[in-house]
């Protein structure tokens, strides 16, 4: 006697990963092997519920919590930053001992209109820091300022 | 018999100025309050930060973990720089202008100032992390490494 199992796409991701070589299979040849291969950080961060998602936490509490100047306001910001580049190095840690391993940094410049909405390009360094706020790749530094761009304002104290 | 007068200050630097070097050394140690004391003889520690920008209050009162000490670290320098920069602030619009800042290496013993970078057009810090001179810049990276690093990454 056959039985007939359905099961959506989404059930299927989530049994992947403790799924037996068989049954992934069976997934990958029903929905794709696209569909269970894993996701990049750039694509699962895209605002802050994805960064407390991926870092399980709830809520955060800013140090100020009604900001009233640009200075609290910038320190709230590097507040969520934090966060922010914790959950795109996903466990990296920078090692600051390491000459040999860069360390990246969003780099903002004000364009010819006045205005600071152009991005310019990352920089990296690899023994020297001006703060913690450091990415391990180029890639990493200019997605994260794209997507969070008000916070690097605030932080930058442009806005 | 000794006979005492009043001189104005700017006699004793406009005498300063046309002495030769035995009678400048003579003029400096008889009068060591004549002279202007630069801002970094005026801001040695953060209590005279304090004293020159008013009292500051800090997010935690009682900081506990890193983050919360590193925050804390944060307002310091940010009033460090109001304080050394007298009003200076960094404008981005200005190319030329450079606006200078710390930069720190990690050492076995922790981290430690490294040298003093520049930014003309382009931001990589908080506003409030330059200072208008290289000169102030080394001076806040040493004088006030504690701070520091208390902000930097462990």
């Amino acid at each position: 006697m056959k039985t007939k199992l359905e099961i959506s796409k989404e059930e299927a991701i989530k049994l992947y990963a403790d799924a037996p070589k068989e049954l992934k299979s069976i997934f990958e040849s029903t929905f794709g092997l696209e569909v269970f291969k894993p996701k990049k950080i750039t694509d699962q961060i895209n605002d802050l519920n994805d960064v407390f998602k991926i870092l399980r936490i709830s809520y955060i509490t800013t140090p100020f919590p009604n900001p009233k100047t640009k200075e609290e306001k910038s320190i709230n910001a590097q507040f969520y930053l934090f966060k922010i580049v914790e959950a795109y190095n996903e466990g990296w840690v920078p090692d600051w001992n390491n000459v040999n391993q860069c360390k990246y940094y969003p780099y903002l410049y004000k364009d010819s209109d006045g205005g600071w909405a152009a991005l310019y390009n990352d920089w990296n360094y690899c023994h020297y820091s001006p703060s913690g706020l450091a990415f391990k790749s180029s890639e990493l530094a200019l997605d994260a300022i794209s997507k969070f761009r008000d916070l690097y304002n605030d932080y930058f104290m442009v806005s | 018999m000794k006979k005492t007068f009043e001189v104005d200050q700017d006699f004793i630097i406009e005498a300063y100025g046309v002495a030769c070097k035995e009678w400048k050394d003579k003029l400096k140690n008889k009068f060591p309050e004549a002279w202007p004391q630069s801002i970094m003889d005026k801001i040695k520690t953060f209590e005279d930060v304090e004293k020159h920008i008013g009292k500051v209050l800090l997010p935690y009162a009682n900081p506990i973990t890193k983050e919360q000490i590193s925050t804390n670290a944060f307002v310091k320098i940010q009033y460090i720089s109001k304080a050394l920069n007298q009003g200076w602030v960094p404008d981005f619009g200005d190319c030329p202008q450079q606006k200078w800042y710390p930069f720190f290496k990690k050492e076995k013993a922790g981290w430690v100032f490294g040298l003093a970078g520049y930014d003309y057009a382009h931001g990589l810090l908080s506003s409030d992390f330059y200072f208008k001179s290289e000169e102030l810049a080394k001076y806040a990276g040493t004088q006030f490494l504690e701070i520091y690093k208390e902000y930097l990454p462990l």
